[in-house]
């Protein structure tokens, strides 16, 4: 009887665990300061947040952003560029030359959970990482801005509210709370997030080849890149961050609700994992970003020399890389012998480049006539109003309104200010080609970085120890759970 | 003394070696990736990977050093000399057999011999030099 009852008990209390077994995600999202937490990062937050939701069973979704629940504008918001607007007038002659129309205006993300200043979010975080226990998973997601280091990539960091740093050593430390039984999975959005891929070993060391729990990650950009969120897409529109593609997978369709290029369920289990949305946003994602993933940071960590410049051979073609090769290949009509052949694809390299370049200089040449113009006019200007640049500093709050206004008028009416509203737009467009250039030169370091893993993954079977090959097995476990 | 230098120097050349055979047949036959690593990325990150890989690669080069080298050490200048193509045949067939096994059948496999051969190539000469002096 007694032994009836304990059998009882114990299938009563794995029953309860197993039912109690939670997907808990925090967003960590928004910028360092108002000046750079733009509104398509937020729009990203918002989104992320509804497909985890509405895609993740028994799912715990906190959400930390910029300033919490502060009614102060965090959001810097983007207009069209309008003369006849006071302020952008009067910026527009005395801002430089990469001022840009903005408004800010406060977040507007419901149910949070405060700011992500280290004084609320690493306590909160620490807190909620000590409750997890063995059957549940936790998912980090950050959008926001981050900094590289040149020297030592464990100082790579989350730009947190008012510019607080959070380095890959610190973040490590934090994730030392969760219990190695728990999945661990980090979607990392910001510039620089490659350096982030060595969470997976204990003290984010980056010389081993050990790993700590069970944790994998998804990185938009290698450790020395900035991500497509730091470049002019925010500012000229056809914003595309990591999180775009990445969630678009996830969801089944786009964040305006298109259907995707395929379908990412690579193996037909009618769920798409993390891994598959990953590697549908590496063949699909037109932009800026080198997207890498944990398992492919493994690969590369475990190269050993006498691999390293050794080139493809045949068992290459039957791996993922080489199909995604393929993908990037036909999604921007790049010519196909670029995947077999190194000096046509070097040389298209070289084209892309050269264009890139070259645009990159016609937009110095265009900026410096700009502020050409600038410099005359705030001559001119303080000629007949001595002081106005103070002034414009200070937001004219020494001048009587109706002097303002006056100078106001004699600008909109001058044919400089004309003209520099002319070089503005046309700068606009200019900034356009320019992204578009990085992006279509990107896909072709895309192709290139794929080739490589092609290699790393095909040869990896055949020459990696048993406790390495296992341990990347359990990143790729960990890599294709769900949200 | 000068046996104890000549031993412990000589393997530290074989990875510089060993490097450039391999980046031979890459660049003819393969990914061309230091060509493309010189254009795009960065010198010194280059340098950094060398000397840490040519530091791995010591204990192997060492090994390859005692078993396929060094005996050679011991052969008499007569026999040395007469072995001397033999010697370049069964490393090939070793290099050959080895790789199959190992699983390379195409173009690593002409990289990885002709890394051995000019590796042997190099420690022949600087051997034959070595005996010629003593004679």
């Amino acid at each position: 009887m007694k032994l009836k009852i304990l059998i009882l008990s114990l299938a009563v209390v794995s029953w309860i665990s197993a039912v109690s077994a939670e997907n808990y995600s925090w967003i960590i999202g928004g910028g360092p300061t108002k000046y750079n937490s733009q509104v398509q990062i937020e729009r990203n937050v918002k989104w992320a947040g509804e497909v985890i939701s509405n895609r993740s069973a028994n799912s715990i979704l906190k959400i930390f952003y910029t300033d919490g629940d502060d009614p102060e504008p965090d959001v810097i918001n983007y207009k069209d560029r309008d003369m006849k607007d006071r302020q952008y007038l009067f910026d527009m002659i005395f801002g430089g030359p990469d001022v840009f129309p903005t408004f800010f205006t406060n977040h507007t993300i419901n149910a949070l959970s405060g700011s992500t200043h280290p004084d609320n979010l690493l306590p909160s975080l620490k807190k909620d990482f000590a409750k997890l226990t063995d059957n549940d998973t936790a998912l980090i997601l950050y959008n926001g801005h981050g900094w590289g280091n040149s020297t030592d990539y464990g100082l790579n960091n989350f730009r947190l509210w008012t510019e607080k740093p959070l380095t890959v050593y610190e973040f490590e430390k934090l994730l030392g709370n969760i219990p190695d039984s728990v999945p661990t999975r980090f979607i990392l959005t910001q510039c620089f997030s490659g350096g982030f891929s060595r969470l997976i070993h204990q003290g984010a060391a980056g010389d081993t080849l050990e790993l700590k729990g069970k944790r994998c990650g998804f990185m938009a950009e290698s450790a020395t890149r900035e991500a497509e969120g730091c470049s002019s897409s925010l500012t000229v529109g056809q914003y595309r961050d990591y999180t775009t593609y990445m969630f678009a997978a996830l969801d089944g369709k786009t964040r305006l609700g298109e259907p995707l290029a395929y379908n990412p369920d690579l193996n037909n289990d009618g769920k798409v994992s993390l891994r598959e949305a990953h590697l549908y946003t590496l063949g699909n994602a037109y932009s800026n970003d080198l997207s890498r993933s944990t398992s492919e940071y493994y690969l590369e960590q475990w190269e050993p020399w006498y691999l390293r410049w050794l080139p493809r051979d045949k068992r290459s073609k039957s791996s993922v890389f080489t199909d995604i090769q393929k993908v990037i290949i036909e999604n921007n009509k790049l010519p196909g012998v670029i995947a077999l052949d190194a000096s046509a694809l070097r040389k298209l390299k070289f084209e892309k480049q050269k264009i890139f370049h070259g645009i990159k200089k016609d937009f110095r040449t265009l900026k410096n006539r700009i502020k050409m113009i600038q410099f005359g006019m705030i001559e001119a200007l303080q000629k007949k109003y001595p002081g106005i640049k103070n002034a414009y500093k200070n937001k004219f709050k020494d001048y009587r309104d109706e002097t303002t206004q006056s100078i106001f008028k004699f600008l909109l009416a001058s044919e400089q200010a004309k003209k520099l509203n002319e070089l503005f737009m046309e700068k606009d467009k200019l900034d356009l080609t320019l992204l578009d250039a990085e992006r279509a030169l990107t896909q072709v370091e895309r192709v290139e970085r794929m080739g490589k893993l092609s290699k790393l993954d095909s040869l990896f079977p055949v020459f990696s120890k048993q406790t390495v090959k296992d341990n990347y097995q359990k990143i790729i476990g960990c890599e294709n759970t769900f949200l | 003394m000068r046996n104890l230098i000549y031993f412990l120097l000589l393997p530290l050349l074989f990875y510089p070696l060993y490097f450039l055979a391999v980046n031979i047949v890459d660049s003819i036959m393969g990914d061309q990736q230091l060509i493309n690593w010189l254009y795009f990325d960065s010198k010194h990150k280059l340098l950094f990977t060398f000397i840490n890989d040519w530091k791995s690669s010591l204990p192997v080069m060492y090994g390859v050093y005692l078993i396929l080298v060094k005996p050679l050490h011991f052969l008499s200048s007569k026999l040395f000399f007469g072995s001397f193509w033999l010697e370049y045949i069964l490393a090939i067939i070793i290099v050959v057999s080895a790789s199959y096994l190992f699983g390379f059948r195409e173009i690593s496999l002409v990289a990885n011999g002709l890394a051995i051969v000019i590796i042997l190539f190099f420690v022949n000469i600087s051997e034959y030099i070595y005996k010629s002096i003593r004679r």
